[in-house]
């Protein structure tokens, strides 16, 4: 009763008030007989939080945009066969026809290829939600729009980050995001631009903890996620849909991570990723469930002589036809392209990788001063890099295939705004056979607005050395043209600024 | 690896710290600028011949059913300009969006993005005495010689070029009053690859080729009221359309072909400008180019010069347009362009200076002669046409304007018109036109405009047209264009 009698005290108050409050403070705003134009399309959220609120009125939310944007032009020069009349011996074609397919083995990121990406940071120190606009390709400078290099919204997720009240570093994300594992660099995916271990792409969660334990910190990862959708049964691969892959299902990823972090001066981490499928609505259901299991290992080594890193993974594909792009090894992406490039047509998908990868980074005046230098003068930095597989499968033409690419770069950044560097890279599709081998051996002269600018604007030459048996993809969809010459120099000149 | 880092390999050399790494702070500054547009318009329509049984009633089209130039441009959508930079190197990035869903216009049209359209890093040293640069590399299109005050003008600029690479920009002060330009940039436009479906979200693309370019400017620019500037560009298109297609052997017939019917062949696209502008207060801006396009198996060209004559798209679009669609993408054509902007206030005003925030009469008039002096095509030999236009405003109140916009244009007909989209010769839809018949399309765009205050950027405007054709473009009785058109419309720019 006497609850009661307070609850309608306080809704007495609250009519009481509210005429008081309105006329004090009349609204000079239009009422609003609907939603705006901008009210998302989406269900409310409960509780329901008005969009249109100005960030001003509301707590220490602040915007924060970073970037990056890699511009090249790049030219093939190519020699025609047979060449039509009125057509030159000597075609300049763009993009050049070169054994750089992004998704298979032969990629060594030598040749820069386009990418453009905007995050948009919105939040504070406890919650913030990320949205990253992506693409492959910018439509005016493209010669006709593809609709799969406009990326739109890449990512898209919340973090929560609950260090205050856990007590330890303790960091939440839910949404759309990109998770990559086996990274070469200090701080990027390494001159492959390839993580060794694997990489997702789902819509789910991750949760990173870490435990401080005097100079050693424990880490530790966890997450979970599917894809957003399938290629419905029926779909037509087609340009406009990437020639997706209607046989692939549903496929889930659930990953665990551990580690170790001494100061700033090695880490230590293990790596278990699996990705499955267990789908009835593939083609006649009768698609089996598959999986890719990837169990690793990497280790950082950072300190006066550089930075090291060596990293081991297995991959284990079970029936991996039906696993879809979730998760991506070696930038293949799920069992097609990892039965493509790897397990071969006539495993089913079954067999299985075993990967290592080194890079070692040094900065020659780092070396020499330690501390004292600061990086701003001349210096010479020395990469060293490669990366091995060996397959299992069960198709015996692919079985016991041994894939290499190792690699050097060297780099004289002699004034604040100049430099020059060397690459060169060996890549053997079958390391038992030298048809199958290529070089490429890249001259760089590059431009900067200091010595420590996020820019950099770089003038490259590659002769690429190719076996009888290295062969490029042509046409639409790329498919590998043994016919074809593939172009043996390319040019580039390309801008590159990160923020 | 965090999800916000970008999916690419370290940066060459491994020189410059990474995406990932910590940033220093400094002189950093954000910018979001963009415009925000839409306009529709619904035609009038008449009443076709031999209409089927039931009939009845007016037919209303969106968009409007109609040929000739628009006072607007048509569709919805908005772009981004985002940048992020320092005085010494800034990147932009320009994204558009466009209504693409069906919700909006009835089908979904995937073209219209949400796409990057462009993005560039622009690098402007410290000036070297009196010599300043800027240097622009990426993904861009750029634009040259428009007879308008900034560049663009009611009929556009003569030159644009896209695609990926460089631009160098320098300026040189030889009298505080003389100042001398010089503009060179390479471009390089990826191909499309040679057995490319073409889609309806891809209606514009020629497969197997791709093209680079490099253009130059000169210009010199006196006590910043005279200004003199010459243009050059010159596209290269590699033809790598097989004759082996299909066989595996050179087949005689060749059977991909080129958009005019013609065999794979290595062409060229060259532009010629010159231009002059006076800008003096208080009679305004008057500007004049002069150009000459050469082309030479131009159906292999892609689209690296983007805009020539009349907001052209690319080679064949000028080919197609001016040398005639059966040719075979050889010839020549020159053409004239002039415009004239004033504002009647700041005229009665001077000496006084005005400064926008009053009533005013702005008046800007133009005209472009063409002629095609080389051609295969028969039916454009010796071709030439016109374009006139006129754009006035009289800005009766801070929010208030009225508003008439006219244009028209004139030019040689090809020898047939295909109808519903027919092909080929071997059908009924196809009108042969009688030699010497002109394509002509003239409209008068009566209008009201409202802003938001005398000099703002934003506008909305409803605009009734009143459209006039030759037969040679109102030629399909069955489909006849609206000749009534009423259009609402509006933008903000920020």
């Amino acid at each position: 009763m006497r609850r009661g009698l307070q609850t309608c005290a306080i809704l007495a108050c609250l009519a009481a008030s509210a005429p008081a409050l309105a006329q004090e403070t009349p609204d000079a705003n239009l009422s609003r007989l609907g939603l705006t134009a901008g009210e998302p399309l989406v269900p409310s959220a409960l509780p329901s939080i008005p969009f249109g609120v100005r960030p001003s009125e509301s707590k220490d939310f602040v915007l924060d945009f970073h970037g990056y944007l890699l511009l090249p032009m790049v030219l093939g020069v190519h020699d025609r066969p047979n060449p039509e009349p009125g057509q030159s011996g000597t075609a300049l074609h763009s993009p050049p026809e070169i054994p750089q397919y992004l998704r298979g083995f032969e990629y060594t990121a030598a040749i820069p290829n386009a990418w453009g990406q905007l995050n948009f940071t919105y939040g504070n120190s406890v919650l913030s939600a990320t949205t990253i606009l992506a693409a492959e390709s910018f439509t005016d400078g493209a010669g006709y729009y593809d609709p799969t290099k406009q990326l739109g919204v890449s990512d898209a997720f919340l973090t929560f980050n609950l260090s205050k009240p856990v007590g330890i570093p303790f960091e939440v994300n839910v949404g759309a995001m990109t998770g990559r594992f086996g990274a070469m660099g200090s701080y990027d995916a390494g001159r492959y631009g390839t993580p060794l271990i694997a990489r997702t792409n789902t819509i789910g969660e991750t949760i990173l903890a870490a435990v401080p334990a005097g100079r050693f910190r424990f880490l530790v990862e966890q997450g979970w996620g599917g894809q957003f959708a399938r290629p419905p049964v029926g779909l037509v691969p087609a340009g406009w849909n990437d020639f997706s892959n209607p046989n692939v299902g549903a496929t889930f990823v659930a990953h665990l991570h551990a580690g170790v972090a001494y100061c700033k001066v090695a880490e230590l981490g293990l790596h278990y990723l699996t990705a499955w499928t267990q789908d009835d609505l593939t083609p006649g259901g009768l698609v089996p469930d598959g999986r890719i299991s990837v169990y690793g290992a990497d280790a950082h080594l950072s300190g006066r002589l550089g930075h090291l890193f060596l990293g081991v993974a297995r991959t284990q594909a079970s029936n991996a036809g039906s696993v879809s792009g979730a998760i991506e090894v070696l930038n293949a992406q799920g069992g097609p392209d990892l039965i493509a490039g790897y397990l071969g047509p006539n495993s089913n998908g079954n067999g299985a990788l075993t990967t290592f990868g080194v890079q070692y980074d040094l900065s020659v005046a780092h070396a020499l001063y330690y501390q004292n230098y600061k990086g701003h003068s001349a210096d010479v930095l020395v990469s060293l890099f490669g990366i091995g597989t060996k397959v299992e499968s069960h198709d015996p033409q692919f079985d016991g295939v041994f894939k290499l690419k190792v690699g050097a770069e060297v780099t004289y950044d002699f004034l604040s705004w100049m430099g020059v560097s060397e690459r060169f890279d060996h890549v053997r599709l079958n390391a038992s056979d030298d048809t199958q081998a290529f070089s490429i051996f890249s001259s760089r002269i590059f431009l900067h607005t200091s010595w420590l600018a996020r820019d950099e604007f770089a003038l490259q030459w590659s002769y690429f050395a190719d076996g009888a048996a290295v062969y490029v993809r042509t046409g639409y969809p790329p498919t590998i043209d043994p016919t074809y010459n593939p172009d043996l120099n390319v040019l580039s000149l390309s801008g590159t600024f990160w923020w | 690896m965090s999800p916000a880092a970008p999916p690419v390999a370290a940066t060459p050399g491994g020189r410059a710290p990474s995406f990932g790494a910590p940033a220093p702070d400094g002189e950093w500054s954000f910018r979001i600028g963009g415009r925000i547009a839409g306009w529709e318009s619904f035609g009038i329509g008449r009443r076709p011949a031999n209409p089927p049984a039931g009939y009845s009633g007016t037919a209303l089209h969106i968009p409007s059913f109609t040929q000739g130039r628009q006072p607007f441009f048509a569709g919805a959508g908005a772009t981004l300009q985002l940048q992020y930079g320092n005085p010494i190197i800034t990147a932009y990035a320009v994204y558009y969006g466009r209504f693409n869903g069906p919700q909006d216009q009835g089908y979904f049209t995937p073209a219209n993005g949400p796409s990057f359209g462009q993005a560039y890093l622009q690098v402007t040293p410290e000036p070297l005495g009196a010599l300043r640069m800027l240097f622009r590399v990426g993904a861009f299109t750029e634009a040259y010689s428009g007879p308008g005050q900034w560049g663009w003008g009611i009929f556009g600029p003569m030159l644009a070029v896209r695609g990926f690479g460089e631009t160098s920009n320098f300026d040189y002060d030889v009298t505080p009053d003389l100042r001398l330009s010089f503009v060179h940039g390479v471009l390089a436009v990826p191909g499309v690859p040679t057995n490319f479906v073409r889609g309806d979200y891809n209606a514009w693309i020629e497969p197997g080729v791709s093209d680079y370019l490099q253009h130059a400017h000169l210009g010199l620019t006196y006590q910043n009221q005279y200004a003199f500037r010459l243009h050059y560009a010159s596209a290269h298109g590699t033809d790598e359309r097989p004759c082996t297609a299909f066989t595996g052997v050179t087949n005689p017939d060749c059977p991909i072909l080129t958009a005019l019917n013609t065999r794979p062949h290595d062409g060229r696209f060259d532009t010629f400008l010159a231009e002059a502008h006076l800008t003096k207060d208080p009679i305004g801006q008057a500007g004049i180019a002069l150009g000459l396009w050469n082309f030479d198996h131009a159906a292999s060209v892609g689209d690296g010069i983007w805009w020539g004559l009349d907001w052209t798209q690319g080679a064949r679009d000028m080919v197609t347009k001016f040398l005639g669609p059966n040719t075979s993408g050889t010839g020549k054509v020159v053409a004239i362009s002039a415009e004239y902007d004033t504002s009647l206030a700041r005229l009665l005003w001077y000496p006084r200076n005005f400064d926008g925030n009053g009533p005013d009469l702005r008046i800007a008039v133009a005209a472009e002669v063409f002629r095609t002096i080389e051609t295969d095509d028969p039916s454009y030999v010796d071709g030439s046409g016109y374009y006139i236009g006129t754009e006035l405003e009289y800005r009766a109140l801070s929010w208030l304007s009225f508003t008439l916009q006219g244009y028209g244009e004139s030019r040689v007909a090809p020898r047939y018109v295909f109808l519903n989209d027919a092909t080929t010769l071997n059908t009924s839809d196809v009108v042969i036109m009688t030699p010497g018949t002109r394509w002509e399309a003239f409209s008068v765009n009566p209008g009201i405009r409202f802003h938001s205050d005398w000099s703002s950027t934003d506008s909305i405007q409803i605009i009734y047209g009143r459209r006039f054709y030759s037969s040679a473009v109102d030629n399909n009785p069955a489909e006849p264009l609206d000749r009534d058109v009423l259009t609402l419309g509006g933008y903000l720019q920020f």
